[in-house]
């Protein structure tokens, strides 16, 4: 079943649709309702599943109302509580499932205030995958950049990753959780497993964060979710100045790619990382310092 | 004049003593829980400051810092707002908050003002909700403020009347 957390901030209607049709509509094509990957509620339009094979219409039409009513339950009857990730455009929910908002944004002194009309809910259900970096974990050492395009899985195998090593000995791991997509806390407590030794800084900016981390939890590993700005890329230098590692993600195509990109290249060309991961959607790659591919793998 | 009318006098002084003392005391008492609304105001207005937290969680904190018949109507509060059954705030924090106050000595107005708070909960941003706390407080000030003026003066009152009226009853009686 999909957990009850994702249920309970349907509006009552969708709620009832969603876990019958679930029930009958998993048995006539085979589909379970655990490979539910979203939930979409659209103003005037009708509630699609979107699951690993394929996407489900059910047969309720969302209204403005609806939509009301599922705020009020994402967000605990207070959206004043949300107001910084309401910014970013999504909210995390208890069990680290992120529900992202579109609407009309207004903008104060150039940059997003707050999204008001709000249109459209996107609930994306978090999928932890406990043991997916297992095979790969005696390939890893110092500093690792995971890259990949969007959707292909490097959060979940950094959260993994990130999890075997907060199992190890003698490590501390310190999360930098800008958009509590890693540990997705919920009240501060961390919803994913992510080993017993990690420590997670939630909702702060990546690079004030790591520094944070940095000189307050005495960590072996800091890791960080989407390197992007240059800022980002200011913070990874004093870490691994400082004698830390870093385990990171970035958006990209092939590490090929990212080692040519503007802001990113001072990464490669100072050697920071000593590992890289490469991942598509059917396989997986590792690469030494030097970019010698030590391990392929399929997905 | 006999045993059973003296008794009876006696009985009607100290009815009327016993109605203008106890009716001072809901006065003092009143005034008494004016000041711990107040207070749970504050506690409610820098849990949201401080912590900015969601209703649920608000509540629930608040509700580890102060007595019944608060404590017992927060945690409830706290505990519906997960049920998500199709409620708005307000008939949520009505049933669970309002309800219990009315056996209290607040008098009508003073419920319905705490009731218009539960009804503005949530609505916008943080500083909206500060905003509205800062009004309800200041509201609230004033009502202490009259309430506390003349407190004495009335808790006196009440007493007195209460006493003169069993004497003038015994006058009746005799």
């Amino acid at each position: 079943m999909i957990d009850r957390q994702v249920l309970s901030v349907l509006p009552l209607k969708v709620r009832e649709v969603v876990e019958r049709e679930l029930g009958s509509t998993a048995k006539e094509n085979n589909l379970s309702a655990e490979i539910v990957e979203e939930i979409r509620l659209r103003a005037g339009r009708q509630v699609l599943l979107v699951t690993g094979k394929g996407e489900i219409y059910l047969h309720v039409t969302v209204d403005e109302m609806m939509i009301r009513e599922a705020l009020e339950y994402i967000s605990g009857y207070s959206l004043y509580a949300y107001e910084e990730q309401l910014r970013e455009g999504f909210i995390t929910i208890r069990g680290g499932h992120r529900v992202g908002i579109a609407g009309k944004v207004v903008m104060e002194q150039g940059r997003v205030k707050t999204i008001k009309n709000i249109s459209s809910v996107n609930i994306r259900i978090s999928h932890q995958i406990i043991g997916c970096s297992d095979k790969i974990m005696e390939y890893l050492k110092g500093n690792i950049l995971i890259v990949s395009p969007p959707r292909m899985g490097k959060t979940t195998l950094l959260r993994d990753i990130l999890r075997n090593l907060g199992n190890m000995e003698n490590q501390n791991i310190a999360i930098a959780d800008e958009r509590s997509e890693i540990a997705a806390c919920y009240n501060g407590i961390p919803q994913n497993d992510i080993g017993e030794r990690c420590d997670v800084l939630d909702c702060c900016p990546k690079d004030i964060g790591m520094m944070i981390l940095l000189r307050t939890m005495s960590p072996t590993y800091i890791a960080v979710d989407e390197l992007v700005t240059a800022q980002d890329v200011d913070s990874v230098l004093k870490i691994v100045g400082a004698g830390t590692f870093v385990a990171a993600t970035i958006h990209g195509e092939s590490v090929g790619e990212v080692r040519e990109r503007k802001g990113i290249c001072e990464l490669f060309e100072r050697k920071i990382f000593d590992t890289y991961i490469e991942l598509s959607k059917t396989s997986i790659s590792i690469f030494n310092s030097n970019m010698e591919k030590i391990y392929e793998g399929i997905v | 004049m006999s045993y059973i009318k003296i008794l009876l006098i006696f009985l009607v002084i100290a009815i009327g003593a016993v109605t203008g003392i106890s009716k001072g005391n809901r006065l003092k008492k009143q005034y008494k829980e004016l000041l711990y609304l107040k207070k749970t105001a504050i506690l409610i207005r820098g849990e949201i400051r401080y912590n900015c937290g969601a209703a649920g969680e608000v509540f629930f904190n608040v509700s580890k810092r102060v007595k019944e018949p608060y404590k017992g109507a927060f945690m409830s509060l706290s505990d519906e707002l997960e049920n998500h059954k199709g409620e708005e705030f307000s008939e949520i924090w009505n049933r669970n908050v309002i309800q219990p106050l009315l056996k209290m000595e607040l008098n009508i107005q003073d419920i319905e003002r705490f009731k218009e708070l539960g009804e503005n909960i949530g609505y916008l941003d943080i500083q909206m909700q500060l905003n509205y706390l800062d009004f309800y407080i200041e509201k609230l000030n004033e009502r202490i403020d009259e309430v506390k003026t003349g407190l004495d003066g009335n808790v006196k009152l009440c007493r007195t009347l209460g006493i003169m009226g069993g004497l003038l009853a015994a006058i009746f009686i005799i």
